[in-house]
């Protein structure tokens, strides 16, 4: 469905100018330019019906990404197929099989109701009327949008905003979807509608979603893959459960002991803190299930407390992201 | 065919986008009527007196004002501020996203707006002057009015695409300021829409005539005016056409190597 093969894109910027009226004068004849490398050897295969996430921090290319995917952006050099097609040569094409939201952008019609949007946008994609129809009834119902279907785009808030914009998208059934930080300024209930949305069309349609986000919430009840892009190069690629166990440290277990406290010794279950009665595991769900490390450290002692703790995908990916800035900065 | 309807449909929605605001009406008809009286009246005390200025009446300035204010509404153009702007915010790839040419929809959007000046302010203007001041004769033969209809279409497609290409130079500059500034200075000059190029000097004259902005709306205005011979309305044609053609071309090529220039600011 999507195919990037050792992608890179960059662009000339604008070398800060030096201070004072004479640099002032020369730039305006002699500019000097920096070339910035957005992304760097891009290299995926995404199949249908995938939900994909991209995580980063600010600026590392995931918008780039997701702008050349989408045939807006033309990359420097490698090359994308969607849908058989490469985005960037054949722009018009492509558009007709995508959907696209950009969270920080409209594309409906600021002084006019969604209305009138979608009936332009059902002239513009050619759909067919009872699909259309039939489009529009399910996004009015899944995304409530009925309260407001008529009211001009610019008395809309925030959320209704950008449920008429994912709407407006996804009128001609399009194989790709993509969103661009789609949650971005939502409160919890209009985030929470959102994601529920993106699971049942990709349940419903086998639409594949590729969102970027810096939300991790969005990453964990939306995604099954996650793709982490730290400046300008994917560093990790693959299922969020893989992601944890590779940079979360795994799960950790807090056990308090009535009486005794000696730890278990088992090379599966890893002795992080010991005080007293209680012992903190720390465990890796691909080695050992819940269910076995609970009864391993409890078949021996009896307890009187226990706490699970999951690692937390926030902390892990601020880690990492330190991490490589400080790194980056050492070179 | 499914093209054109929906050229057509992208107009209505900026038609409709634009008739939201109703008080607007009121005050643009009121503001095109003022520009007509003034600019009449300046005329009118320029005429006194005389029976004519160069071979010019004062019936033939109020010909050239009043078909000027109605051309010009049609020849209005903001596509070249309206891509910088987009570039320049970003907005731009909300519309790269869309299945249908990026030229084609930015002249649409332009026609519904200007379709609507037309028909809210160009229109009630001249009809507020008929009635309260004087209803110019128009002696023209069919012939000179389909000749008119034919340039003034041609103008339309000629500045417009002057507009779009002058747009384009931004996904080079990354701004947008200069767009108006120089659209504005040149169009004024040498266009005619002000002062008629028939008193400019001489030399200003000849500069002029190798721009294409008096084909736009001052070249079908002196044909219906009868100030152009038939042979010569048909030569302003084929220099109408040339323009266009050379203007498509140039679009082409600039548009083939916009694409690997856009970068969209601000994420």
């Amino acid at each position: 469905m999507i195919e990037v093969h050792d992608v890179s894109k960059s662009y000339r910027v604008n070398r800060p100018r030096r201070e004072g009226w004479l640099a002032a004068v020369q730039s305006l004849y002699a500019r000097a330019y920096d070339w910035k490398t957005a992304v760097s050897g891009l290299n995926f295969h995404i199949t249908e019906g995938e939900l994909v996430g991209f995580i980063g921090p600010n600026g590392a290319g995931k918008s780039t990404t997701v702008k050349m995917l989408s045939g807006v952006l033309t990359p420097t050099s490698g090359r994308i197929i969607t849908n058989g097609i490469e985005p960037s040569r054949d722009r018009k094409h492509n558009a007709m099989h995508i959907g696209v939201v950009f969270g920080q952008r409209s594309q409906l019609y600021w002084d006019l109701p969604m209305d009138d949007t979608f009936r332009l946008f059902q002239r513009m994609y050619r759909i067919d009327p009872a699909v259309f129809r039939r489009n529009v009834d399910f996004m009015v119902e899944l995304l409530e949008m009925k309260g407001f279907y008529r009211t001009p785009i610019r008395q809309l808030s925030l959320g209704q905003k950008m449920r008429a914009n994912l709407a407006a998208a996804l009128l001609h059934d399009p194989r790709i979807l993509y969103l661009d930080e789609p949650t971005i300024g939502l409160d919890v209930i209009a985030k929470t509608n959102i994601r529920r949305f993106l699971k049942e069309l990709n349940a419903e349609k086998k639409t594949t979603v590729i969102l970027t986000t810096h939300d991790m919430d969005d990453i964990e009840e939306v995604c099954e893959r996650l793709m982490m892009i730290d400046d300008g190069q994917i560093i990790y690629d693959g299922g969020l459960q893989a992601f944890n166990s590779q940079f979360g440290g795994g799960t950790m277990l807090e056990v308090e002991y009535k009486g005794c406290n000696a730890p278990l010794d088992d090379p599966r279950l890893q002795v992080v803190a010991h005080t007293g009665n209680n012992v903190t595991y720390q465990f890796d769900r691909t080695d050992i299930s819940l269910g076995e490390a609970v009864s391993l450290v409890s078949r021996r002692h009896e307890l009187r407390d226990l706490r699970l703790r999951e690692p937390e995908l926030e902390k892990t990916i601020g880690m990492i992201y330190t991490k490589n800035k400080r790194q980056r900065e050492l070179k | 065919m499914t093209r054109y309807t929906l050229f057509a449909m992208f107009a209505m929605t900026s038609f409709r986008m634009h008739s939201v605001y109703r008080s607007n009406t009121v005050i643009l008809a009121l503001g095109s009527f003022l520009r007509l009286f003034v600019l009449l009246s300046v005329w009118q005390g320029l005429f006194r007196g005389k029976e004519e200025i160069g071979g010019i009446t004062y019936e033939d300035m109020m010909l050239f004002v009043l078909i000027n204010l109605l051309v010009g509404t049609l020849t209005y153009s903001r596509i070249g501020s309206t891509i910088g702007d987009r570039v320049v915010s970003g907005t731009i790839s909300t519309d790269l996203i869309k299945p249908v040419s990026f030229k084609s929809y930015m002249i649409a959007d332009q026609w519904g707006e200007n379709l609507f000046r037309f028909l809210f302010s160009a229109v009630p203007a001249c009809a507020i002057y008929f009635i309260f001041m004087s209803v110019p004769s128009i002696a023209a033969e069919p012939a000179r009015i389909a000749l008119f209809l034919i340039s003034v279409t041609c103008g339309i497609v000629i500045i417009y695409h002057i507009h779009y290409l002058l747009g384009l130079t931004s996904f080079w500059t990354g701004n947008a300021y200069y767009i108006d500034w120089f659209m504005k200075a040149f169009y004024e000059l040498f266009a005619g829409t002000f002062v008629p190029l028939w008193f400019y000097p001489q030399w200003l004259l000849q500069i002029g005539a190798f721009l294409p902005f008096r084909l736009v709306t001052f070249e079908p205005i002196a044909i219906l005016a009868g100030k152009t011979g038939l042979q010569e309305a048909l030569g302003i044609l084929a220099l109408q056409v040339f323009w266009i053609l050379f203007l498509l071309l140039i679009e082409r090529w600039v548009w083939s190597r916009a694409q690997h220039k856009i970068f969209v600011q601000g994420g």
